[in-house]
């Protein structure tokens, strides 16, 4: 039963993308993925954020639904925290995404 | 970010730090709850971060929920300012008229500057806009530039076009000067006649009929170019002659310096300043006539202030009487006949020149006698009468 959730998920997943590929639209706007933008080593920008999951002095993870991104580095500090986008300030040292 | 910076120290906001618990939770619950957090910063155990005055008191539900305790650490903004001096009469009032004199001093008109003239003085052109209301302290918005250009025009008859522009606080008079067009339509019968007595050396009629030929000696009166011309049908017609007539002339000039003469002493130099402050004159001490006046404005990168000071300088003077030695009168006769000779021939070329001085008891002549090359051609008008 289970096995047959997944399926049906990974076909929805691809229709989406490939509907957004046909289309040249951005991949976050259909499929649901979350939006990063790193400028240079120095701020990190996720829009689609949905919560924070860890927070400490080298790392801050943020729940972003499908994905996790969790930002390591030193001197973190979140600027703002508004309407599902957080702008995280530092010396960024990795951007790790996982599952 | 600035203009966000600047509404935030307006509105007034707070900067805690948050201890123990879950800091994630204290987020999360924070962000639910749609209280606005900035600046989240993490040292050790502790969380440092910045929230609006108001959203504060709602913070501290979520604070009890993650199990963190919060505090104060610093109040930034306009209203804890103001709360803070609140019984500081003199702030409040000082920051109330600050405010008030940058409203109303922007308004204002601070300076009047003109450009563009040759001729026609600056202070002509500003005192006709002063008396039409463009002036130092009138409100700019309340004047009507149209209209005080076009009377301004209609004053200034030298002018062909002007314009006002207020470039912030300081009105830009923009003129364009007429040209002025030689009448040439004054065709009055004239003819030219010797100013001096001397020979020709050069004679150009442009209009008219030649009376003298080069060479010839003429006293002053003498007719050079005449009005009247002569036709084919021997009938005459008058016009205005024209031309110029050069002459071989002799001048004399002389100039006496005596050793003793009456004088007028300078005594005691006053010196008085006025504040001039939007127009308003404020007299520092007593000004009285002044013989010497200098105006200055401040000007501060450019920007001409409606803030300046005068200065008044009364000289009084006495008579005396001076007495000179051999040299001083010699010095001062030679710089008084050089003074003449300069004034003299300003407008023609000496050829030679014979200077003479004259030494006597009282005091010393000198003299020159010149030969000079000058126009000697002078226009009058013709005397016509009609006869039956």
């Amino acid at each position: 039963m289970r096995k047959r959730n997944c399926r049906k998920e990974k076909r929805t997943e691809s229709f989406f993308e490939s509907v957004g590929r046909s289309f040249d639209l951005p991949q976050e706007a259909l499929s649901g993925y979350v939006h990063t933008e790193i400028s240079g080593n120095k701020e990190v920008l996720v829009d689609g954020c949905q919560g924070v999951l860890e927070y400490g002095d080298c790392a801050i993870a943020l729940n972003t639904g499908r994905l996790t991104v969790r930002i390591c580095g030193c001197e973190l500090t979140v600027v703002s925290m508004q309407n599902g986008q957080a702008i995280i300030r530092g010396i960024i040292t990795g951007v790790e995404f996982c599952n | 970010m600035l203009l966000l910076k600047f509404i935030r120290f307006l509105t007034g906001y707070v900067v805690f730090s948050a201890r123990g618990g879950f800091p994630e939770r204290f987020i999360n619950l924070c962000r639910l709850k749609k209280i606005n957090l900035w600046e989240l910063k993490s040292s050790g155990s502790v969380i440092y971060a910045c929230t609006d005055c108001r959203e504060y008191k709602r913070i501290r539900h979520c604070a009890r929920q993650s199990g963190m305790k919060i505090r104060i650490q610093k109040k930034c903004g306009l209203p804890f300012f103001l709360n803070r001096h609140r019984r500081r009469a003199g702030v409040l009032a000082g920051i109330f008229i600050c405010v008030a004199v940058i409203c109303i001093l922007s308004t204002r008109i601070w300076s009047i500057e003109v450009t563009g003239n040759v001729d026609v003085p600056s202070e002509a052109i500003i005192g006709t806009f002063e008396k039409l209301g463009v002036r130092k302290g009138a409100s700019g918005n309340r004047v009507d530039v149209a209209k005080a250009e076009i009377e301004a025009l209609k004053e200034l008859d030298e002018l062909s076009w002007v314009n006002v522009n207020f470039e912030g606080s300081a009105a830009v008079i923009e003129v364009r000067e007429r040209e002025k067009v030689p009448d040439e339509s004054d065709e009055t019968p004239s003819e030219i006649v010797a100013a001096r007595d001397g020979q020709i050396i050069v004679l150009r009629p442009f209009n008219g009929t030649q009376a003298q030929k080069i060479g010839n000696g003429v006293l002053k009166g003498d007719l050079l170019i005449s009005g009247i011309e002569e036709n084919k049908d021997l009938t005459v017609s008058f016009c205005r002659a024209r031309g110029y007539v050069v002459a071989c002339t002799e001048r004399e000039l002389e100039c006496s310096v005596n050793k003793n003469f009456e004088a007028e002493r300078k005594s005691a130099e006053t010196t008085a300043y006025i504040i001039e402050f939007f127009g308003f004159e404020i007299p520092l001490g007593k000004t009285g006539e002044a013989s010497y006046t200098e105006k200055t404005s401040l000007r501060i990168n450019g920007v001409t202030l409606p803030l300046g000071f005068t200065k008044c300088l009364s000289v009084g003077k006495e008579k005396c009487t001076v007495n000179l030695e051999s040299g001083q009168v010699k010095l001062l006769a030679a710089l008084r006949f050089s003074e003449t000779c300069a004034e003299e021939f300003r407008y023609l070329k000496v050829k030679s020149e014979k200077v003479s001085v004259n030494e006597k008891a009282d005091g010393i002549t000198v003299g020159g006698e010149f030969v000079c090359i000058e126009n000697i051609g002078k226009e009058v008008p013709l005397e016509i009468e009609e006869t039956e």
